[in-house]
């Protein structure tokens, strides 16, 4: 069986509650990840994005100067971007069907949301590992390709190819 | 850091033109076989679980920074007036508490403090009700400080449905007037 190593995968939280913060660390300490670095606005978690060379970011959506969106779509930029194919877990409080769909747009790979919960987040980064999902770019869109795939092997199976249609 | 997109592989196009692109990421050296173990890998969960719950004699601390920003942006909001910088920073304390109050055991500051997120979200600036915003905060202060936020508890369990409920009002009327405009 195949198991994750979390020890060496570089994890940015951006996120401005220090508390939240703590927690994902102690989460993610939990789990075996040793690589961590923490940035309190989008901003400064921007800026992170391009220095520390992350594997994954866990984001907030509700934050000063930048929010989670606009760091996502400033991510997602391929013409910036110096890694837009990058997992985000967008980690927020809002749960309406509204705001999951427009984190979606934005191209967020995966949306947790609070209360946290360990299991939660190590699901998430082990579908992140394990399933990796293709990307698809559209004349509005290049982010991770959300559309529903049916597989012949069930749950945790290899993806099947999907068939090419624009998301929007 | 390498740049990502110099070498976008397009593996298929639809004739409106989107493509699907594989992502050039490799996670495989995060992956590691093992053999003999059960299917399904709780040790890392159980892990991470124990040290979130060694934070928990924290949590109490924690929730009394998170009201007094709240209780801050409303004596902000008292000073300088309800405008859009004032309302979005109660907004930015509230969802700060909806979204760690279950978290921290008290499940009832994360059920008012999110009609109050409700109300501020839903209901236009110029007829969001000082009123009922400021019983929200000091029902949730109360609870947090009387530490009264169990679901066992009666009367902060009534307050926090009745603050729902008149949340919810205010917010179909709100709703209703902007149709008819």
């Amino acid at each position: 069986m195949n198991i994750i190593d979390f020890s060496v995968l570089r994890t940015l939280i951006i996120d401005d509650n220090v508390h939240t913060r703590r927690m994902l660390r102690a989460i993610l300490h939990g789990l075996g990840v040793r690589d961590i670095k923490e940035a309190d606005d989008g901003a400064t978690g921007l800026e992170s994005f391009q220095t520390y060379s992350p594997d994954i970011i866990l984001l907030d959506w509700v934050m000063p100067i930048f929010d989670g969106i606009e760091v996502t779509r400033m991510v997602r930029n391929v013409d910036s971007s110096p890694n837009p194919f990058i997992p985000i877990i967008m980690i927020t409080a809002h749960a309406e069907r509204h705001r999951v769909v427009t984190a979606r747009d934005a191209g967020i790979t995966e949306f947790l949301c609070k209360p946290l919960s360990a299991k939660a987040l190590h699901d998430r980064i082990v579908n992140i590992v394990l399933n990796p999902r293709p990307f698809v770019r559209t004349k509005t869109y290049f982010g991770p390709d959300h559309r529903r795939i049916a597989t012949s092997n069930g749950p945790g199976g290899k993806r099947s190819e999907p068939e090419l249609i624009d998301q929007r | 850091m390498t740049k990502q997109n110099a070498a976008i592989a397009v593996t298929s196009q639809s004739p409106s033109g989107g493509q699907l692109i594989d992502s050039p990421l490799n996670f495989r050296k995060h992956v590691v076989q093992v053999t003999g173990s059960s299917t399904l890998d709780m040790g890392p969960i159980e892990r991470a679980e124990k040290a979130l719950a060694g934070l928990a004699d924290q949590f109490p601390t924690w929730m009394q920074d998170e009201i007094a920003a709240l209780v801050g942006a409303r004596a902000m909001l008292q000073y300088e007036g309800l405008t859009e910088a004032t309302r979005q920073r109660i907004y930015l304390a509230a969802h700060n508490l909806r979204g760690q109050a279950q978290m921290m055991n008290f499940p009832l500051v994360g059920t008012v403090s999110d009609s109050l997120c409700n109300l501020i979200d839903r209901v236009p600036i110029d007829q969001l009700p000082l009123p009922i915003i400021d019983l929200h905060i000091e029902a949730a202060r109360a609870m947090i400080s009387e530490n009264a936020s169990g679901e066992s508890n009666g009367v902060a369990l009534k307050l926090a449905a009745q603050l729902g409920i008149a949340s919810e009002g205010i917010i179909r009327k709100s709703i209703s007037t902007e149709a008819v405009d």
